[in-house]
C-alpha cells in the first residue's frame, strides 16, 4: 500500500470509527422516541394500562361468528407492548369480555366478566381474574360474581366483585374473601378512579364512602367513619395508606388508620368538589388536578406549587423531574421542583396516558401509541 | 547576502494562521447553528412531528476533521498542484542547467535545494509548493523556460526560492483549504438545486399524499440548499479575501528576496515584465490550462480568475484583492531597490 493510500485509508478508518459519535441529533424533550401507528388492530381499544416495561391494551375483539346462536362471539383480547420500542410482547385471546382492569408491581390483572354469547349453554360460571406479566398470563382464577375492582400489589390481586366482595388471590387460588362491602360510584372514569387501593401493608377500599383497610391476612384491621366521602383509593405502602375524596387527599397510618397528614391544596368543601377533583399518586409525589389547574404536593401534603392547563380528563405521571398532563394542546411536560412549563406537543385528541415509562412518557391517541423524549 | 526577516510577513502569516484554523470550525458550526433554528422548523414541518433537540458537531470532532482536512492539503496539495498544471519533476539529465542555477541559487540563500518540476504549458510562468522548505518544489513552465534570459530566470527561481526561505508556501497552502471546501459545498448546493428542479419537471401525475410528501421534500431540500449555499459563500468570501490579502503581502516579500539572493533587482523587474508580456499575448484557454486554482501561487497573475471565468467582471477587484500586486508597482519596488543598492 502506498503511502498515500495508506493516508486515505487511515482518514476513512477515522471517519467511520470516530467522526459519526461526536455529531448528530441529541433529541429534546417531546421528540419523538418511538411510535407504533398499528397499536390497535381492527379492534376498539377499552382500556391501556403501563406497568413497568411493558404496555398493555385490552380489546374487545370478535372472535367468530356462533351460527347455532347466530350472533357474533365476543371476548377480549390482551395484547401487551415493549415500551422501550412499541414491539409487541404477546397477546392473549379470551372467550369473554373484561370488566375490570388493575395493575401494580410491574404487572396486571383483568377480571373477566360476562360470558361470551354461547358459552353458558352448560351452565358453567366464567367469572375469572387473571394475572399477566411482561411475558404473558401468569395465572387464572375463577371467581363467584362480576369483577367490579381490581388491585395488584406484590403476589395479590385483590378483587372486588359487584356482590361486594373482597377477593384476595395469589398463585391461581383463592386465600380469602372479605365482606361483603358497598362500592360507591367511582364516577364516569374507573379505570382512574379505583375504589381499591393495594400495597404491601394490605389493601383499602372506600365501603360506602368510608375507608377500610384489610391486612394482607384477610383480617380488617380498621375503618374511618369520620372519612366518609372517599372517591379514591391510592394505595398504600409498608406504612401508610392513601385515600381521598375530590377535596382532600388522606395519609393514614397503615396500622392504626389515624391521619398522619390531610392535604386540600384549593380549600375546597368535599360536598362541593365531587365534580372533577382527582389525586395522583406517582413517582415523583402526589398531584391533584382540578377545573384545569395542577397542584404539587410535597411528603406531608404541602403544596409546592401550582399551574394551570391540564386537561380535566387528564392523568397525571410524574418523575423526580418532569410531570407530565394532557392540556388542551396535547401532551404537556412541566418541571417537577417549580412547575414551569418545558414543553406541549401538540395533540388533537389523547385516548390514554401519559404513563411514565423507563425512557419516555406514552401516549395514546387513536390507533397510535407514541413514546416521547422526557 | 543580507537577508532581512519580513516581521510585516510573519505578522500577517501568524494571523491568517489563526483565521485559517478558525474559519473553518466556524463554518462547521455556522450549519450547527442553522440547522438549529431553521433546520428544526423546516423538519418539524415537513415530518409533522417534534424536533425540541439540537443538532451538535462535538468541539474535538470539527477541529479533528479540519485537522484532517489540512493534513489532506498538507499531504496531497502538492501532488495535485503539480498535476492541475501537467508538471513533473525533472533530474539533471533531462534539465542539467535548470537545476544547477536551481543549486546555485538555493546555496546563496541558505536553504536545502528542493527538487524542481517542469509544466508543459506554454504560460510563462513559475510557483512553489510544498508544506516545509525541505520538501518544497520548484515548478517553472516551459513557456517560462523559452521567454527569459539567464538573469531573469534566475531572478525567477530566486523569487521562488525566497517564498520557500520565508515559509509562505505552507500558509498559502493551508490558506487555500476553506475556499476549496466552501466553494465545493456551495457548488453541490447548486447541482443538488439543478438536479431537484430536473426531477420535479419529470413529474406528470402524482396522487394527493404523493403530492404533498413532494412538495415536503422540494421545499426542504431547496431551503436546506438555499442555505447551505448562502452559509458557503458567506464564508468563501472570507476565507478567499483573507488568501488573497496574504498573497499580495508574500509577493513584495519574495520580490525583497530575490532581489537579496541575485542581488539584481532589475533582472527580476524585467523578467516581471516579460512574463506578463507573455501571458496577455496568450489565448484564453492557455490561460486556463495554466490556471487551475493555483493563480496566487504565481511569480505574476494570470490573466484569467479561477472562480470568474467568463464571468470574471462579477466579481470586483476592491472587494477581492487581486492575488498579485500590480505588476507596474512591483517593478517600480524593484526599481527603488536597486537605486538603493546603487
Amino acid at each position: 500500500m502506498t503511502g498515500r493510500r495508506r493516508f486515505l485509508a487511515g482518514i476513512g478508518a477515522a471517519l467511520a470509527g470516530t467522526g459519526l459519535a461526536g455529531c448528530g441529533y441529541r433529541p429534546g424533550g417531546g421528540d419523538i422516541r418511538w411510535r407504533e401507528d398499528s397499536l390497535r388492530g381492527l379492534y376498539r381499544t377499552d382500556r391501556v394500562a403501563v406497568s413497568g416495561e411493558t404496555l398493555y391494551t385490552v380489546a374487545d375483539a370478535r372472535q367468530s361468528y356462533d351460527a347455532g346462536a347466530e350472533t357474533w362471539r365476543h371476548g377480549a383480547r390482551f395484547i401487551a407492548y415493549d415500551t422501550g420500542g412499541g414491539g409487541e410482547r404477546y397477546r392473549d385471546q379470551f372467550d369473554r369480555s373484561a370488566r375490570a382492569f388493575g395493575v401494580g408491581e410491574g404487572d396486571v390483572a383483568a377480571g373477566l366478566g360476562e360470558p361470551a354469547t354461547g358459552l353458558n349453554d352448560e351452565g358453567a360460571t366464567a367469572y375469572a381474574v387473571v394475572r399477566f406479566g411482561p411475558d404473558g398470563r401468569q395465572w387464572e382464577v375463577t371467581v363467584d360474581a362480576p369483577v367490579e375492582q381490581l388491585a395488584v400489589a406484590a403476589d395479590r390481586v385483590y378483587a372486588v366483585t359487584d356482590e361486594g366482595t373482597l377477593v384476595a388471590c395469589a398463585d391461581g387460588e383463592v386465600r380469602w374473601r372479605q365482606g361483603p362491602y358497598t362500592l360507591g360510584d367511582a364516577g364516569p372514569d374507573r379505570a382512574q378512579s379505583a375504589l381499591v387501593g393495594a400495597g404491601p401493608a394490605g389493601v383499602v377500599l372506600a365501603d360506602g364512602g368510608e375507608p377500610v383497610h384489610v391486612a394482607p391476612d384477610g383480617t380488617e384491621r380498621w375503618r374511618r367513619a369520620d372519612v366518609s366521602m372517599v372517591q379514591q383509593a391510592l394505595g398504600a405502602d409498608s406504612e401508610r395508606v392513601y385515600v381521598a375524596d375530590e377535596a382532600t387527599l388522606y395519609a393514614l397510618a397503615a396500622g392504626s388508620g389515624e391521619t398522619r397528614w390531610q392535604s386540600n391544596p384549593a380549600g375546597d368543601r368535599p360536598e362541593y368538589a365531587r365534580e372533577g377533583g382527582r389525586y395522583y399518586r406517582t413517582d415523583g409525589g402526589f398531584y391533584r388536578v382540578r377545573d384545569g389547574t395542577l397542584h404539587a404536593l410535597d411528603d406531608t401534603g404541602g403544596v409546592r406549587w401550582t399551574t394551570d392547563g391540564p386537561a380535566r380528563e387528564t392523568r397525571v405521571a410524574a418523575s423526580e423531574a418532569d410531570v407530565f398532563v394532557r392540556t388542551g394542546e396535547g401532551l404537556t411536560a412541566f418541571a417537577a421542583d417549580d412547575g414551569s412549563h418545558r414543553w406541549t406537543v401538540e395533540y388533537d385528541d389523547l385516548d390514554a396516558g401519559p404513563f411514565l415509562v423507563d425512557d419516555g412518557v406514552l401516549v395514546v391517541s387513536g390507533r397510535t401509541a407514541v413514546c416521547h423524549v422526557p | 547576502m543580507e537577508w532581512e526577516s519580513d516581521r510585516g510577513l510573519n505578522l500577517r502569516m501568524a494571523i491568517a494562521l489563526v483565521l485559517v484554523a478558525v474559519l473553518p470550525v466556524a463554518f462547521i458550526y455556522a450549519f450547527v447553528l442553522a440547522m438549529n433554528t431553521v433546520g428544526v422548523g423546516l423538519l418539524e414541518w415537513a415530518t409533522d412531528r417534534p424536533w425540541n433537540g439540537r443538532f451538535y458537531v462535538k468541539p474535538w470532532l470539527a477541529v479533528g476533521a479540519v485537522a484532517v482536512g489540512f493534513a489532506a492539503q498538507f499531504s496531497l496539495g502538492d501532488r495535485a498542484a503539480l498535476r492541475a498544471v501537467d508538471a513533473r519533476r525533472v533530474d539533471r539529465d533531462s534539465h542539467p542547467d535548470l537545476l544547477a542555477r536551481v543549486d546555485r541559487l538555493a546555496q546563496v540563500a541558505s536553504v536545502e535545494s528542493p527538487p524542481v518540476a517542469v509544466s508543459r504549458s506554454s504560460v510563462p510562468n513559475a510557483f512553489a509548493v510544498g508544506v516545509r522548505p525541505a520538501n518544497a518544489t520548484v515548478v517553472v513552465t516551459e513557456g517560462l523556460l523559452d521567454a527569459l534570459d539567464d538573469d531573469e530566470l534566475d531572478a525567477v527561481l530566486a523569487h521562488e526560492l525566497a517564498h520557500v526561505k520565508n515559509r509562505d508556501v505552507t500558509v498559502m497552502s493551508l490558506s487555500y483549504f476553506l475556499p476549496s471546501l466552501t466553494y465545493a459545498v456551495a457548488i453541490a448546493a447548486f447541482f443538488v438545486l439543478k438536479g431537484l428542479l430536473h426531477v420535479v419537471g419529470g413529474f406528470r401525475h402524482v396522487d394527493d399524499d404523493g403530492a404533498k410528501g413532494l412538495v415536503a421534500a422540494i421545499v426542504v431540500i431547496t431551503v436546506s440548499a438555499l442555505i447551505t449555499a448562502a452559509i458557503s459563500v458567506l464564508f468563501w468570501l472570507a476565507s478567499f479575501l483573507l488568501f488573497r490579502t496574504l498573497a499580495q503581502y508574500r509577493e513584495h516579500a519574495a520580490d525583497r528576496g530575490a532581489a537579496a539572493i541575485t542581488g539584481d533587482p532589475l533582472a527580476l523587474a524585467s523578467a516581471l515584465r516579460t512574463v506578463e508580456d507573455g501571458m496577455s499575448e496568450m489565448p484564453d484557454r492557455d490561460l486556463r490550462e495554466v490556471d487551475g486554482g493555483l493563480e496566487a501561487l504565481y511569480v505574476a497573475p494570470i490573466d484569467d480568475y479561477q472562480f470568474g471565468g467568463a464571468d470574471r467582471d462579477l466579481i470586483s477587484s476592491d472587494i477581492f484583492p487581486a492575488t498579485h500586486p500590480p505588476t507596474d508597482e512591483r517593478i517600480e519596488r524593484l526599481q527603488d531597490l536597486a537605486g538603493e543598492q546603487s
